[in-house]
């Protein structure tokens, strides 16, 4: 009876330890792991990394698993996982991942071709400095209809970047 | 005389069965290459397949994408998912190893290639529930899944020369082939940087270019690369016999991996700006940028991000520690 409930006691508490050391491990692998891999050539193990990280709400990790899905790097090629996880920063305000999803939309990679979408995303890029992203939204702007600027221009006063 | 079940159960019927209800399985595959007989008979991901490592039951499921080990990695060389390539280049690719690829190692058409571990017959097969190499057997002390396991060949130290989780081989090309992929993907590459509107990326390819072709670099994650060096920069060319370099030497690093099917990508392109003395005597003044294919700017010695450049600092004055941390291009690709 003692042994019993000797066991129900050691079992959670090791079952605890566990989920902690686990946690902890996760906890411990930083962007700078994930970059060190990358620079190695190991593509999987950068994504392990930066996966968790991404999922997690970390913009620059978000971003460079986009990248990994973009090149096919580690992960099967997925142009759509890469524009998903573009949004994510893209919504925060990171201005690299706001100029590449604008890019994606206007070759249509991974997401229906939009140029409407397109400006929106180049144009928050450029309000954040970003000069490559300015001279892509001159581009698009040549090429919309005075409708579809208006459009753009009203996604543009309606957006707010996500905390 | 054999009995019909025994012959049934014969290596000379079984593949031909498995290599049926694989091709089946396979018919709703999807991708460039689907329709083709060969990339659908080994698509290991068929429901078919009784392999299927993609099974969701399957404790061991190497295509789990948070799975550091997954065999479809595209940079695995091994890796049996690869079904038409999808590296990020769609206009350049290494015809040679393309070909290559279409002899994957799981063609269940193969039945005799050793390799073969979709093979019934094959006594490598890890599928067989009798194989004591079954690294499917979550008893089995092999079981490359078991994290304890020290000769575990999906730990994920890069180190493991057996590691398929570890970073991929250089893979080798000949001069020709490493000239037209570069030619092929230099606009795709100066497109990449731009984005990062950074100064050196803008205009690096103007500077003198100190190798021959694109070449493998080990200490780069075996991308290939090729050496940048601007009109400060210029004795670079003297190699081991520059001395250290002056206050405006820049050197840029562009590259691009290799995949095993023959596709190519673009890679970070690598810069080292000399800055006045005592800038950073720690880096040896030099200030180490890396610029990601999407335009991110990973870090300036100094500047924001300093500690992802850090490894950057530190294999270059291991590595080079004769050369003012210069890592030199390889006698057979250099310019002279």
């Amino acid at each position: 009876m003692a042994g019993l409930a000797r066991h129900s006691i050691i079992v959670p508490v090791v079952a605890f330890s566990l989920v902690l050391a686990t946690s902890r491990l996760a906890a411990g692998q930083d962007f700078a792991d994930g970059l060190a891999a990358y620079d190695a050539g190991d593509y999987a193990s950068s994504l392990a990394v930066w996966l968790p990280l991404a999922e997690a709400g970390n913009s620059e990790a978000q971003l460079a698993v986009a990248g990994l899905y973009l090149s096919g790097l580690g992960v099967a090629r997925r142009p759509e996982e890469a524009a998903r996880w573009y949004g994510h920063a893209a919504a925060a305000g990171d201005p690299v991942a706001q100029l590449n999803l604008g890019d994606l939309y206007a070759r249509g990679v991974g997401v229906p071709a939009d140029p409407i979408r397109a400006y929106l995303w180049f144009s928050l890029a450029a309000e954040q400095g970003r000069a490559w992203a300015a001279r892509r939204c001159d581009e698009i702007s040549r090429r919309l209809t005075p409708r579809q600027l208006a459009a753009a221009r009203a996604l543009i006063a309606r957006h707010q970047p996500r905390e | 005389m054999r009995s019909r079940r025994t012959r049934l159960l014969s290596t000379s019927v079984i593949p031909f069965v498995v290599f049926m209800g694989v091709a089946v399985g396979g018919m709703d595959a999807t991708g460039p290459l689907a329709g083709s007989p060969v990339y659908a008979a080994c698509n290991p991901c068929a429901v078919a397949n009784p392999c299927s490592p993609c099974a969701a039951a399957n404790p061991c499921n190497p295509c789990a994408v948070a799975n550091p080990c997954s065999p479809c990695a595209a940079s695995n060389p091994c890796n049996p998912c690869a079904a038409g390539g999808g590296g990020a280049s769609l206009a350049c690719a290494v015809p040679r190893l393309q070909a290559a690829a279409r002899c994957n190692p799981c063609a269940v058409t193969k039945s005799c290639s050793p390799c073969n571990p979709c093979a019934a017959a094959n006594p490598c097969n890890p599928c067989a529930a009798a194989n004591p190499c079954n690294p499917c057997g979550a008893a089995n002390p092999c079981n490359p899944c078991a994290a304890a396991n020290p000769c575990n060949p999906c730990a994920a130290a890069a180190c493991n020369p057996c590691s398929p989780c570890g970073a991929a081989g250089a893979i080798e090309l000949t001069d020709a082939e490493a000239t037209e992929v570069y030619d092929c993907l230099l606009k795709e590459m100066q497109a990449a940087y731009a984005k990062s509107d950074n100064e050196v990326a803008l205009g690096y390819t103007a500077w003198r270019r100190f190798s021959k072709r694109a070449y493998p670099s080990a200490t780069h994650g075996n991308r290939h690369v090729q050496n940048y060096a601007n009109e400060a920069a210029k004795s670079y060319g003297a190699y081991e016999e520059a001395g250290p370099m002056p206050d405006g030497a820049k050197l840029a690093k562009d590259s691009f991996s290799v995949m095993a099917d023959g596709s190519v990508s673009v890679g970070p392109l690598f810069i080292m700006e000399k800055m006045p003395a005592d800038w950073n005597p720690d880096s040896g003044d030099w200030r180490y940028t890396m610029i990601m294919p999407d335009g991110s700017v990973f870090g300036a010695t100094k500047g924001k991000g300093a500690a992802k450049v850090e490894f950057c600092v530190g294999c270059h004055i291991a590595v080079a520690s004769e050369t003012d941390s210069l890592m030199l291009v390889p006698g057979e690709y250099r310019v002279k």
